[in-house]
Order: structure tokens, then C-alpha cells, then sequence
């Protein structure tokens, strides 16, 4: 007996000793889910998704796959980037409760026409390639891609390992959901599930892709046109606020022509508001629109705006305030749009 | 019983210093402890006949020459006086002084990196009276507690703590407990109680390991169960066992062994030491269930003469692995007056798996080593030692070494690993006065 249990614990020892190890494997993919929202005019020809990182050397792809529908969410399985990717851009993100951080580089979705046919976003070039960007990843929900995990994971702060393993399911991945607020701050949160990307901001889509979400919006022009009925004193009304103020017969107006073509790349909004106060009454159609220009980081906002004045007891025949258009009660200008009575067309 | 006779009879006897932490079975020439000094001094030392009071100092100067292009290890061109002053200041009562008086290395300036780090021990041993015609005795030990060892040191081995000791002994039994404070973590404390018997071979204890350590997002505690023994076949051979329990693991209780076999033959001119030690540490049997990387301080040169196998590297990393490991030591020591060579080799395998998830999670160590995988690690000093004066503990010394301690900063600013690899070559004058 005493001999049998010597035996039974050198076999133990010498069984520990003979088990091999845990096999450490490669970091593992990651399936997410990408939701399509808002809606647009624009029909793409070969739509598709793709989730890549923009390092140094260019585009570096992680999921690329084609769309046969928009409306349902979209599967993509993130792979780990080609080796010889360089990290552009790193952000310090906050993870778990304590005082753990890790840099992760933020992993760029997009929705895009592939008009070269080439089934690859850019083709690996810069963001601003042959492909038409349709929609990007929308925060404050995103991934992110943590470079050199392990190194990462090394340097021994307050629970990094142990919260960055239940951060990620206790799976061996690089790939990390993200949580970006308006204020700044970045946290990897598991309570990201999937990422949006907005097909109506195509306008605003390769600029915010080129410059991350630091390109500068200067207001620009802001062109006022007020029309007033001729049975009116236009000079006296207008008076010294309005450079450019005529009398019309308005009867004959059509006010589908106050509405600008918009300018290639524009994307904007048209306000119309009826506005009253005494014995006057305006209808203001007032048009937004905002033109990017992607290499310079720049996103112009032109406002445009017509008005036209009438006598409250003699509008003319087309004439929507009251019946269409319900007044807006303000103490605005008679030729403004004022924002809390705004009900936006596109 | 006839077993428990022979094994009574095989036991060897008590240490002349309570509750000694150190290791008993290694050639490895360990410090003083900080407590019953007159018991502990060789014939030659200055300071042995004082009437009440006790003196002793160790004395180490350090010349070093770098062996690689990572240059000098931290320690280097250095003194190190390790002074200890005992005085008997009642019957029964000892006040323990013991003083690490050093200079890190010349390169740092005239006296820049001087340090004093000052520990002091009351110690109150009194015989408490006679039963059964064997003495009671009891011990309280406080704060220096020195090189502090649980059990066989599966748990706690060879760590220099401060805190309470106290113990009540009687006829080979003792019921002993030890409080420490700031073990491996910030704000972690450590309780114990063990009951012992033949003179502290067999035992059974339970341990509490807690931290209330806000800043790092941990509050927690574990609870320990131990068995342990250890037992002289032959008297230059010894077999220790222990086993523990965390009684309250993450998902369940966790387990984990210790198996040691050493042969320590000391004579002349020939003295050696050779030993085996088995550790296995289940996942979840470390007493924080996140990984928290462990730090040790203070970091002096005394604790090159401990192993680097020791609890202190397996129990963070319990939260992701199974750990376990076979360590080989080795002393020798050929004396041939007045010179006196030596080689000393402790070669350490460790294995870990994550049984929990497949593939598994991975952690990479400070020392760069990827796990879960094997580990090997190897330290060795080999050298010649030169005794001037035959009948005086003074002696030079010259010897290679890749086991230095770790300390880039102050020596009581925590450091995350307790030695380094990096060979150097030494040139030391050592006196025990």
C-alpha cells in the first residue's frame, strides 16, 4: 500500500512534469454587428462595409464584405491587421473601474460604393480614394484595436489583465468594443454591441473620415432676400437691416424658386416658418446647406435665406401660413426662422 | 504509534531561535535574525560577552565588474553592515536593534545612496511554569519579525515581515500566531495560526489573507487551511510536505502542494547540499481572484541568499493558470585552507495552463516571459574565497554570479521582481565581527 502510494505520487510529479502546457495561439477575431440608419436618395452600385484601421502605410483592412440590404444589421468578423502595420493614431482609453489604461487605436467603419469593383475599400490608399464613402461609424459606440496586447498587458497597473480578460469574454483578442462620449473621454465598455453608421450624413462622410472629428466648420455666407408686396412701403419696412429688399407683385411669385441648386457635396436642410405680428405677416424659407472639403479639413455652412412680407388681410392665393403652415409665435425678426418652431425638410 | 516513536526519534531538534524563518537546509550563508542573538554568535565574534547586552555586525564591501552590456547591477561598489545589538533589558525580556547601514554604490556620489533602515523587536519569552514535568513557554514577538516562513513555505517563505509573533509552546507542541503587515501588496495583511508538534515537524494552520487597498480596486480576502511536515530519514537527509487549501477559491476551493527532498551534508573540507522542491498551485489559489502583480522591499543584497523559488512568484498569477514547477538546488563547498571554493546552482522549471479557456488567455511577465507556457530559469554563483586569518571569520572573496537583488530605486520603494539575471564579477571582503 505505502509503496503503491509513492508510486501513484512520482507518477503525479512526474505527470506534471510530462502535461504540456497551455498552446498560446493567435489572437483571435472579433464578430460585430454594424447597423445602417438614416435614410438618403442615393441608390450605390456595389454598396459594402468595410472595417479597417488608417495607420501610416495607408489602410489597413480587418472585415470587408459586400450588401445586398441596408435595412437588416450587418455581421462582420474583425481579423487582426497585416503585419507591417504601422499605428497612426492611438487614443488612451479607461478600462475597468480602477485606474487601468491602455492605448487602442480606433477602428474606422464604413459603408461605401465600390466603384472601382475592387471589393476593397480605397484599395488600401489613404480614406480619400476611388471609392464613394456613403456613411462612417457614428459615436459614441465603436472598436478599437489595441497594438501590442501583450506588452500592453505587461506593465503591471492596478487590475489591467484581470479586467481587460472580462472586458473580453476571457478571449484572446485584440479587439476591444469602445465607448467615446461628446466629452472626450474614451472607456472600453462591453456594453458596446454594435456600431452605426449613418447613410444621411454622406456629405459630411469623407471629411469626418480624412480628419477624425477634427475639421473646422467656419460659418460663411449668410444671404437674406426679402420680398414685399407692393402694396407696401418696402423702403420703410426693410429699413436699414436689409440690403436686399424689393417690392413684388405678389400674386405672381413662385416660391419654389427661393430654394438654391445645391452645390456638389453639399448636404443640408430647408426651414420654412410663418411668422405674424400686427397687420404683417412673412413666410421665411430658409436654406442650410454645409460643403466639405475633405484635404483641407473644412466644412462651409451657407444660410440662405427669403422672406416674403405681406398685408395679413391680403395674402395672395398661394399663400401657406395659417392653413399648411400653422405661425410660429416669436419675437424674432419677421424675415427669420426661429429654431424652437422648426420642423426641418431635407 | 510505533511510527509516530520512529518518527519522533528521526526529528531533529529545535532551532535556538524562535521561530526561525530561514532556511534550515541550505549552504546558503542567511543574515542574523533580529531576535536571541547570543544564541546565534560563533566563538570569534567581538561582541558575545557584553554582560546584558549582545553585538554583531556583518560587514560586506563590493567591487564589481559587469560581464554584459547591461553594466553594473544595481548593487555595486558597495558596503553593507548589517549590525544587530541585543540587550537583556529585564529577565526575560529582549530589546532587538538591528541596523541595515549601507551605501548603495560609489557611482551615486560621496555618501549620496547612504541608508540606515533601522528595525527594532521587543521580545518577551517568559516560562510561564511546569506541566507534566515539561516547561511552558511563551513567546511574544513584535514589530521586526525578520525572515518570516508559514508552514513549510508553500504560502509564505523566507519573507522579512513586520507585525506581531506570539506563541505558546509546550513539550514539542506550539500553538503559534503570526500577523504581518504589507506582505506582497499595498495594504495586504497577512494572519496565521498554526498548531505544531515535535518541534514544529508536523502542523496545522489556518491562514487569512485580506487587503482593504482602495487605490487598486481590490477588496478582498482568502482563507487558508495548511498541513505540513517534515521528516529526517537519516540526519543529513530531510522530506518536507505541504498541502493547502483556499477555502474560499473564486468558483470553488483551490488547492496547492509542496514536495521538497534535500541532502545537506556539512563537514570539511567537503560540504553539500542537494535538493529538490515540487510546488503546484491550482488556479484560484492565490488570495486576490484578479491579477495584481506583487511587490517586495526591502531590496538588499541579503536576499540574494534565499531562492528565487518562493511563493511570492506564483500565487498572482492563480487568477488565469495552474501553476506548477520543479526546482533543483545545489551547494558545495570544498575547503582547502586558506582558500575555500564553492558553486552554488538552484535551476527552476516552471509550467502554467489556462484550464479555464481554450485557446488561453495570455499574460506577458515583466522578465518578458509569455504565458501560459514552461519558464526555465537558472541561478548561479561560483567562486573562491580566501581566509587570511585562519582563526577569524574574515575572508575575500571572488566569485561570478548572475543573481543579483532588484532594486533600481530606494531600497524600500517596491519592487515588482526580487532578482534579476545579469551576469557580473565580484570582488568582496566580508568580515562578521
Amino acid at each position: 500500500m505505502r509503496t503503491a502510494h509513492l508510486a501513484l505520487a512520482a507518477a503525479l510529479a512526474a505527470g506534471k512534469a510530462g502535461c504540456a502546457p497551455s498552446e498560446i495561439g493567435d489572437l483571435e477575431p472579433l464578430d460585430v454587428v454594424v447597423q445602417v440608419v438614416g435614410t438618403t436618395t442615393v441608390t450605390p452600385a456595389r454598396p459594402r462595409i468595410s472595417a479597417f484601421l488608417v495607420g501610416q502605410g495607408g489602410i489597413a483592412p480587418l472585415a470587408d464584405r459586400a450588401l445586398t440590404s441596408t435595412r437588416a444589421p450587418i455581421h462582420l468578423t474583425l481579423q487582426p491587421p497585416p503585419a507591417g502595420h504601422i499605428t497612426n493614431r492611438l487614443l488612451q482609453a479607461r478600462l475597468g473601474t480602477g485606474n487601468g489604461l491602455l492605448l487602442v487605436e480606433p477602428i474606422r467603419f464604413a459603408l461605401y460604393d465600390d466603384l472601382d469593383g475592387t471589393a476593397g475599400f480605397q484599395d488600401g490608399m489613404q480614406v480619400l480614394g476611388p471609392d464613394r464613402i456613403l456613411a462612417i461609424d457614428e459615436p459614441p459606440r465603436g472598436y478599437g484595436w489595441v497594438p501590442q496586447l501583450e506588452q500592453q498587458l505587461a506593465v503591471p497597473r492596478p487590475p489591467t489583465v484581470s479586467a481587460y480578460y472580462a472586458l473580453t469574454g476571457d478571449r484572446y483578442t485584440a479587439f476591444v468594443p469602445l465607448f467615446r462620449p461628446l466629452d472626450g473621454t474614451v472607456a472600453l465598455d462591453a456594453s458596446t454591441t454594435s456600431v452605426s453608421v449613418d447613410i444621411s450624413q454622406a456629405a459630411l462622410a469623407p471629411t469626418r473620415l480624412a480628419c477624425g472629428q477634427g475639421f473646422s466648420s467656419p460659418r460663411t455666407e449668410d444671404i437674406l432676400h426679402l420680398q414685399v408686396d407692393d402694396a407696401l412701403d418696402a423702403d420703410a419696412l426693410c429699413g436699414l437691416e436689409v440690403a436686399d429688399c424689393s417690392a413684388v407683385r405678389i400674386e405672381e411669385l413662385d416660391p419654389r424658386g427661393f430654394v438654391p441648386s445645391p452645390p456638389t457635396g453639399a448636404h443640408g436642410n430647408i426651414t420654412i416658418q410663418c411668422r405674424r405680428r400686427g397687420a404683417l405677416e412673412t413666410v421665411v424659407i430658409e436654406t442650410n446647406r454645409r460643403l466639405c472639403r475633405p484635404a483641407d479639413c473644412v466644412c462651409e455652412r451657407f444660410t440662405e435665406t427669403h422672406a416674403v412680407l405681406t398685408a395679413t388681410t391680403a395674402p395672395p392665393s398661394w399663400w401657406p401660413c395659417g392653413d399648411t403652415i400653422p405661425y410660429c409665435a416669436s419675437s424674432r425678426p419677421l424675415y427669420r426662422t426661429d429654431p424652437p418652431c422648426r420642423t426641418d425638410e431635407p | 504509534m510505533v511510527v509516530l516513536l520512529a518518527l519522533a526519534a528521526t526529528l531533529t531538534g529545535a532551532s535556538e531561535i524562535y521561530a526561525d524563518g530561514r532556511d534550515d537546509r541550505t549552504l546558503l550563508l542567511q543574515k542574523l535574525v533580529n531576535r536571541n542573538l547570543p544564541g546565534q554568535l560563533g566563538p570569534h565574534r567581538l561582541g558575545r560577552n557584553l554582560g546584558r547586552a549582545t553585538v554583531a555586525a556583518d560587514l560586506l564591501l563590493n567591487f564589481q565588474s559587469s560581464l554584459s552590456e547591461e553594466g553594473p547591477t544595481p548593487f555595486h561598489g558597495f558596503f553593507f553592515m548589517d549590525t544587530y545589538i541585543s540587550v537583556e533589558v529585564a529577565e526575560s525580556i529582549d530589546i532587538n536593534l538591528n541596523l541595515l547601514v549601507f551605501n548603495k554604490t560609489a557611482s551615486g556620489g560621496f555618501r549620496v545612496l547612504s541608508e540606515v533602515l533601522p528595525g527594532l523587536s521587543a521580545h518577551y519569552h517568559p516560562r510561564l511554569g511546569h506541566w507534566a514535568g515539561h516547561p511552558i513557554e511563551l513567546d511574544v514577538l513584535a514589530i521586526d519579525l525578520d525572515v518570516t516562513t508559514i508552514g513549510n513555505g508553500l504560502l509564505l517563505e523566507t519573507v522579512p515581515l513586520e507585525g506581531l509573533l506570539a506563541g505558546v509552546r509546550w513539550n514539542g507542541l506550539e500553538l503559534r500566531h503570526v500577523f504581518g503587515g504589507r506582505v506582497f501588496w499595498p495594504q495586504d495583511d497577512l494572519l496565521n495560526v498554526t498548531l505544531t508538534a515535535y518541534d514544529g515537524h508536523l502542523g496545522v494552520g489556518y491562514s487569512r489573507w485580506f487587503t482593504t487597498a482602495d487605490e487598486v480596486g481590490v477588496d478582498s480576502s482568502a482563507n487558508y487551511a495548511h498541513v505540513f511536515g517534515r521528516w529526517s530519514p537519516i540526519p543529513a537527509a530531510t522530506v518536507a510536505a505541504e498541502y493547502m487549501v483556499r477555502l474560499d477559491g473564486p468558483e470553488r476551493p483551490a488547492h496547492a502542494l509542496l514536495g521538497r527532498a534535500d541532502f545537506t551534508y556539512r563537514s570539511d573540507p567537503v560540504s553539500l547540499h542537494t535538493g529538490y522542491q515540487f510546488r503546484w498551485y491550482e488556479s484560484g489559489s492565490g488570495p486576490f481572484d484578479v491579477v495584481l502583480a506583487p511587490s517586495t522591499l526591502p531590496n538588499t543584497p541579503d536576499r540574494e541568499e534565499y531562492y528565487a523559488t518562493n511563493s511570492f512568484e506564483y500565487l498572482w498569477l492563480s487568477p488565469l493558470y495552474e501553476q506548477w514547477s520543479h526546482t533543483g538546488m545545489l551547494e558545495a563547498i570544498l575547503h582547502a585552507p586558506p582558500f575555500e571554493a564553492f558553486a552554488e546552482l538552484e535551476v527552476w522549471l516552471r509550467f502554467s495552463a489556462d484550464r479555464e479557456q481554450t485557446p488561453p488567455r495570455v499574460l506577458r511577465t515583466l522578465q518578458g516571459d509569455r504565458l501560459p507556457g514552461r519558464v526555465t530559469t537558472a541561478f548561479y554563483r561560483v567562486g573562491v574565497r580566501l581566509y587570511p586569518l585562519a582563526d577569524r571569520p574574515y575572508r575575500f572573496i571572488a566569485h561570478v554570479t548572475n543573481k543579483s537583488v532588484s532594486s533600481f530605486g530606494n531600497v524600500r520603494q517596491p519592487e515588482l521582481a526580487r532578482f534579476i539575471d545579469q551576469p557580473v564579477f565580484s570582488l568582496e571582503a566580508e568580515a562578521r565581527l
